[in-house]
This record gives structure tokens, C-alpha cells and sequence, in this order.
């Protein structure tokens, strides 16, 4: 082998890769020439940097930090909560919900001065606008929460809830992971739904049962 | 990709990313921002993943590339930072230490420089102590490319710090 031939298996021969004779023909090349014994030394010095590199410690309790630290940000994301949510046709009805209660709370607290026509509302429809708005609203935050921590028990109760939005919420977020014990409510909540369109509460039943069907892997 | 499967994915996942991450960057703070980037980044993309993603390759390639972004951010910030020259050489014995940082630091750096597929083969082949057939998987291409890839890597990085490594041997 000549020297650039030598040169072009410098790295294999560093590396450990060649034969015995392929091997041998490099040694012998490198007793006679400077220079590819310098880039040989060179390729075996970043060898040595690598393995150092390898062998720095890695805290056994970083993994635990690392997944603190990444859930504390998942909470925080506004897109987790909003974006995905809204993503959801059953959720979008929710939100609406919230939002036209919340704007008939508006109407109630603004007052009669900036807006003449509330005299149409009567002071019944004020007072459930009102609670609609906190406890749906609240009811909501909880649905989310309790969809964050993968917390099935909660999102069973708030499938139960009196508000209609954080029950179609809640239906929304155990289609997606909920099990066989939320089935019978939410069949109940199907029979009951008087709503046009697809049934939410059928629809939420049928994909946790195709789920359900599916091979575990 | 449901939000159970982006959990398990992290319980599955989540050492081997930081181990890498740290690895290439140097530092728990690093390996951390790391972490935390790579599995962000899956979180917000999650919703298109619809079809079957081989994750051990994904999460691999992802994390080696977003730790070589992290050491090149990094370098440029502390090139702005005048006690970065006297944190190389801290430690107990002044003379080996300082030289064993101060090519650990050059041989991150060096990697960021590398083409993208050399500094993947590099880095899954002797920080990650893979052989070819594995790292092919990872990277998408052949064995043999794969070894082309480590032996230019290995050329390209004792060029890339000839300096360093010509001043003294170790
Ligand atoms: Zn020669």
C-alpha cells in the first residue's frame, strides 16, 4: 500500500475495522512516515476524547427532574388547553356555551344604563346564566385538568354534571381515554340526548369501545 | 398520537434522551434544556402523527440533533462571556484537567461543524456504542454508508481540532 492508500484506511485501522495482514501493511507504514503516524495519533486522540465523553456521569436523579420539569411546562401550555380543546367540534359547542353564558352574565353585571333591552331577561334567566357561567366554567377547567392527569374518576363525575358543556367536555376527553366504566353512563347520557346532529354521548361510547377492541400491543 | 402515548413515550424515552443530550452538551442544566425541547417539540406535533413512527430512530435523531443546536447556542453565548476562558481550565490538576476539558469542549464544538449525517454516525457510534447495523436504522441509510459516514466523521473532527491536538499529546 502506498501512502494514500494508507491515508484512506487510517480511520479503519483506528477505528479496529481492518484484518491482521491490512493492519500489519498500516504499522509498518507508520514506523517509516511522520505524517500518517501524526494523523493516526490524531484520529486515536479523538478516540480517547469520545470515550471520556462517554463516560462522564449521568445524576441518577436528572431523569426524575427532566420529567418534573416537563410536565410543570405541559400545565402551563395555553395551546394544550385552548388550541386542542377547540380542535374538537364536541368542545367548540362547549366553548360556546361558556361564552354565551358568560355573555349573558355581562348582560346582568353591565346593568340596565348601557344595555335598555335587558328588561327582556327575566331575573330567572339572569340567575342561571350566571351560575352556568362559574360552575361551567369551572367545571370545564376541572374536565381539562382531570384530562392532564389521565384522571378517569373525575371526568366519570363531570359526566355527570347538571351543565351540558361540561358534559359533552367530559364525554369528548373519555372518548379519548377513558375504559369499559364509563360505558354505562355514557349509553344513559346517549338514550337521553335530544340534541340534532350525531349524538356526542353515542359517539363517545363507540370510540372507547373500538378502543377497547383493539389488540394491546 | 394520543396524549397516553406522548406519556409513555417519555417514560420510555426519557433517560436515553438525556443521556445523549448530555453527552453531546456537557451538563445536567443542558441535558435538561434538552429534554425539555425534544419532547416539546413532540408534544405540539403530536396531533400529526397518525401513521406508525419508528420512535427509537425519531427521538434518537432528534435529540442528537437539537443537543449539537444547544452546544453551538451555547458557544456562541459564552464566547461573550469573559470568565468562559478560566472556567476550561478549573479543576484539581491544573495542567491535565484544563487539556481534558479543553478537548471535550473542541470535540462538541467540532461535531456541531460536521455535516449532519457524520456528526449522527459519530455520535451513535462511540458515545452511544452502537454498530452499524443499528445506526443505519437510525440515521436511514446503508451499513456501509453508515461506516463512510463514521470514518469521514473521525478525519474531518482530528482535522477540525489539528490544532489542539498537535500542541502536546495526552
Ligand atoms: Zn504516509
Amino acid at each position: 500500500m502506498n501512502h494514500k492508500h494508507i491515508q484512506d484506511n487510517l480511520a479503519a485501522y483506528v477505528l479496529g475495522e481492518l484484518d491482521s495482514a491490512a493492519a500489519e501493511q498500516i504499522r509498518t507504514h507508520l514506523s517509516d512516515c511522520a505524517d500518517c503516524r501524526r494523523a493516526a495519533e490524531e484520529m486515536q486522540n479523538i478516540l480517547r476524547t469520545a470515550e471520556r465523553m462517554k463516560e462522564e456521569p449521568l445524576d441518577a436523579s436528572l431523569a426524575a427532574l427532566a420529567r418534573r420539569r416537563l410536565d410543570e411546562t405541559l400545565r402551563r401550555l395555553p395551546s394544550a388547553s385552548l388550541s386542542d380543546r377547540l380542535s374538537h367540534p364536541l368542545l367548540r359547542y362547549a366553548a360556546a356555551a361558556v361564552i354565551l353564558a358568560g355573555a349573558l352574565l355581562a348582560l346582568h353585571i353591565l346593568g340596565p344604563q348601557t344595555l335598555p333591552d335587558r328588561r327582556s331577561l327575566t331575573a330567572d334567566t339572569q340567575q342561571t346564566a350566571e351560575d352556568a357561567a362559574g360552575a361551567s366554567q369551572n367545571e370545564l377547567e376541572q374536565a381539562a385538568q382531570a384530562f392532564r392527569k389521565q384522571d378517569i374518576r373525575t371526568l366519570a363525575r363531570l359526566l355527570q354534571s347538571k351543565h351540558e358543556p361540561t358534559r359533552l367536555a367530559a364525554a369528548d376527553y373519555l372518548a379519548q381515554i377513558g375504559d369499559a366504566s364509563v360505558l354505562p353512563t355514557l349509553d344513559t347520557l346517549a338514550r337521553e340526548w335530544t340534541g340534532s346532529g350525531e349524538n356526542p354521548y353515542a359517539k363517545a361510547a363507540r370510540t372507547i369501545r373500538n378502543r377497547l377492541a383493539e389488540p394491546a400491543d | 398520537m394520543g396524549d397516553e402515548q406522548f406519556h409513555q413515550l417519555v417514560a420510555e424515552y426519557g433517560g436515553r434522551v438525556l443521556a445523549i443530550a448530555r453527552r453531546v452538551c456537557g451538563s445536567d442544566d443542558a441535558a435538561l434544556d434538552v429534554h425539555q425541547e425534544v419532547f416539546l417539540a413532540l408534544w405540539k406535533r403530536r396531533r400529526s402523527f397518525t401513521a406508525p413512527v419508528n420512535w427509537n430512530a425519531y427521538l434518537y435523531r432528534t435529540t442528537v440533533r437539537k443537543a449539537l443546536e444547544y452546544v453551538h447556542k451555547q458557544r456562541k453565548e459564552k464566547m461573550l462571556d469573559p470568565e468562559y476562558e478560566k472556567t476550561l481550565s478549573a479543576g484539581d490538576d491544573p495542567d491535565d484537567s484544563a487539556r481534558a476539558a479543553e478537548l471535550l469542549g473542541r470535540l462538541r464544538e467540532a461535531l456541531r461543524k460536521l455535516p449532519r449525517h457524520q456528526a449522527q454516525v459519530f455520535i451513535l457510534a462511540r458515545l452511544e456504542g452502537m454498530d452499524y447495523p443499528q445506526i443505519a436504522k437510525i440515521v436511514g441509510c446503508s451499513e456501509s454508508t453508515a461506516r463512510v459516514h463514521l470514518h469521514r466523521a473521525l478525519r474531518h473532527l482530528a482535522h477540525l481540532m489539528r490544532d489542539v491536538l498537535e500542541r502536546e499529546p495526552v
